[in-house]
Parts: C-alpha cells; sequence; structure tokens
C-alpha cells in the first residue's frame, strides 16, 4: 500500500493537486465531492458495485431510522403491492463500523499521521494535546458561540452547550475532506488531518463548519457515542 | 510565508517561499489563488491588538502584495463616540483586513466531502 500511496502522490504532484490523491481500497466505496476534478473514476465504481449488487426488482418506498430497534427500516412494497417493512443493516452497535474504519486503515501511512500530530502540537495547548495523544480526544470552546466541541480521532466532533447548569449534546459533526469511505469513520486523510480540519475550520469559520459537516444525532450508532 | 496543506498522501504539504525572491512569490501566489478556486478553505492565524491569537478564514488573496484578505468583525462600541456609530447586530458590516502572507501562518483544507 505504501507504494501505491506514494505513487498516487507524485501522480497528484504533477497534476497540481494540492490535496493528493484517495486511495482507492478493493470492497470499500470511496465517496468523494461532485465538484473533486476526478471524481468521475470513482462515480463510475459506485455504479458498477450497486448494479452488480442489485437483486430482482424491489421497490423501496422509504427509509426511516427505527430508535427502538436502532436499525434502518425501509418500506418496500411485497408481491401483493402491499407495502412491508424490512429492517435493514443495522444491529443496534457501531462494531460494523469499527471494523471497516480498521479495514480502511490501510489507506494511511504512519508517516502521514506522525506529520499530522506534529501539526496538531502546533495548533494546540500541550495539555489538549496530551488529552489527544492518551485518549484520542481534547475539548475546545468557541468563544464566539458558547459551544464545547469535543474533536475525536476517527469520530464525529461532538458538540456541547451548557443550558440550565447542565451540558447538553446538541449534534454530532461528521465531516471529511477530500473523501471518506462509506459505512466507515474513515476519511482519504490520516484520522488527525480530518482532527486538524475539524478544529480549523470551527476556529476560522463556525457558521461554515456547522454548514458543511453532516449532523448526525446523538443517538445513532454513526455518532459514535 | 508557510502555509500546512493537508494532504491525503503526503499528510502535511508545506508551501514555503522567500518574500525576496519575486519568482517564488508568483508560484506562491499563484498556487494559494488556484486552491481558492478550487474549493479549498485556508485559514491563518492573526494576533490582535491584545496580543491573543485568532483564527480567520481567508476570502481572498492579492498577489501583487502577497496579502491575505481576511473578513473582521468590527469591534463593538457604546455608540457615544462621534467617530465610532454603534454598530447594529443585525446587519453587521464585516471591514476587509489584509495580512501579509510572508507574516502569517496558515492551514488550507480540501473541499468536504461530507461524512
Amino acid at each position: 500500500m505504501a507504494r501505491a500511496r506514494n505513487r498516487l502522490r507524485n501522480i497528484a504532484k504533477g497534476a497540481n493537486q494540492w490535496a493528493g490523491l484517495p486511495l482507492d481500497i478493493e470492497g470499500e466505496e470511496l465517496v468523494v465531492h461532485p465538484s473533486y476534478p476526478w471524481h468521475y473514476i470513482f462515480d463510475a465504481k459506485r455504479v458498477r458495485r450497486e448494479a452488480a449488487h442489485k437483486v430482482g426488482s424491489v421497490n423501496v418506498r422509504n427509509m426511516i431510522w427505527s430508535e427502538r430497534f436502532r436499525c434502518y427500516v425501509a418500506i418496500c412494497d411485497d408481491n401483493n403491492g402491499k407495502a412491508t417493512a424490512i429492517p435493514m443493516k443495522g444491529s443496534g452497535n457501531s462494531v460494523d463500523a469499527e471494523l471497516r474504519t480498521m479495514g480502511c486503515s490501510v489507506a494511511w501511512g504512519i508517516e502521514q499521521e506522525s506529520k499530522a500530530l506534529q501539526l496538531l502540537g502546533t495548533l494546540i495547548k500541550h495539555h489538549a494535546f496530551k488529552y489527544y495523544l492518551m485518549t484520542g480526544q481534547f475539548l475546545e470552546s468557541s468563544p464566539r458561540s458558547g459551544v464545547t466541541y469535543m474533536f475525536r480521532k476517527l469520530r464525529p466532533t461532538v458538540a456541547f452547550k451548557e443550558r440550565r447548569g447542565t451540558m447538553r449534546i446538541l449534534t454530532c459533526l461528521c465531516m471529511h475532506p477530500i473523501g471518506y469511505y462509506k459505512d466507515s469513520w474513515a476519511g482519504a486523510m490520516c484520522p488527525t488531518d480530518d482532527v486538524i480540519a475539524h478544529l480549523v475550520m470551527m476556529r476560522g469559520d463556525e457558521h461554515r463548519y456547522w454548514k458543511y459537516a453532516n449532523h448526525i444525532p446523538p443517538g445513532r450508532p454513526t455518532a459514535g457515542i | 510565508m508557510t502555509l500546512g496543506i493537508l494532504n491525503v498522501g503526503a499528510g502535511d504539504t508545506k508551501l514555503s517561499f522567500d518574500p525576496s525572491r519575486p519568482e517564488e512569490r508568483k508560484k506562491a501566489a499563484a498556487a494559494v489563488r488556484q486552491m481558492l478556486r478550487a474549493g479549498f478553505s485556508i485559514f491563518i492565524e492573526k494576533m490582535d491588538d491584545y496580543g491573543k491569537t485568532a483564527t480567520f478564514r481567508v476570502h481572498d488573496f492579492d498577489p501583487e502584495a502577497c496579502e491575505y484578505i481576511i473578513m473582521e468583525a468590527p469591534e463593538e462600541t457604546d455608540g457615544r463616540s462621534e467617530e465610532a456609530p454603534r454598530v447594529d447586530k443585525r446587519t453587521r458590516a464585516y471591514r476587509q483586513t489584509r495580512v501579509p502572507a510572508a507574516s502569517a501562518g496558515g492551514v488550507a483544507v480540501g473541499r468536504t466531502s461530507g461524512g
């Protein structure tokens, strides 16, 4: 994988792609922004995968989240044309996502992660950096909005606010620059680079951060809480 | 000027130049403008008058002067001074501030793909 990464790095340098080229992993779906110059390469693969997995002609009317079963439920038409509910993937816990994230870690290198750690060390205070090294997360409050953020490695950022004397979770913010691997918490960049992206965006343009990040309710397994 | 660009393959790429060399300045300026056009978000740190560091998002770049252009919210006043009128919070007018690129370090983040 290191050789593939290095080759992609050289190709990206030659093509003036400052953020590099994400590594596509066999068996995983890489999602990139539609405005990414080479998104059509990854889009074509996704269409082929979807075509290969389609079985029969099931009409899915809607997909809803069930808090009771903690999974998505598909409302489909049965053979008689009546609506029926089918629980989809999801076991109520996040082990699937964790295993997938572990699998996607082949896309990152130790060298990239250590560089990102060095950069993070220059952006936050010593005690926060120690928290991050020891526990994989650290806290920072926004002086503008009063929201406290828990930046976590390989998990969505949790936004809290104090209300009537207690800290309440507002939402979980998930955002990956360039690309991410579907159904996992893995981004195309190494984990600490994702954390840095969240941190600088919160500090520099909090409105934009909330606008561009996906908001995940804290009760969902994808929130990672 | 040193700009850290979050990179998929390299982790963190540094874009640096010597301000006394016009060719390097020109290259760096072209790179920054290209990134802004491609949808990158560039954040720089700037010291305010009280010695505190604040982070700002770069809105534009002046290649001639080699300066980042950021938007700062004006200081709120009590409205008593004739020179500084009260700022209406609803229609707050941000002022454009220029920061020399040679003195400001920053981080460039690619366009988000969601999550």
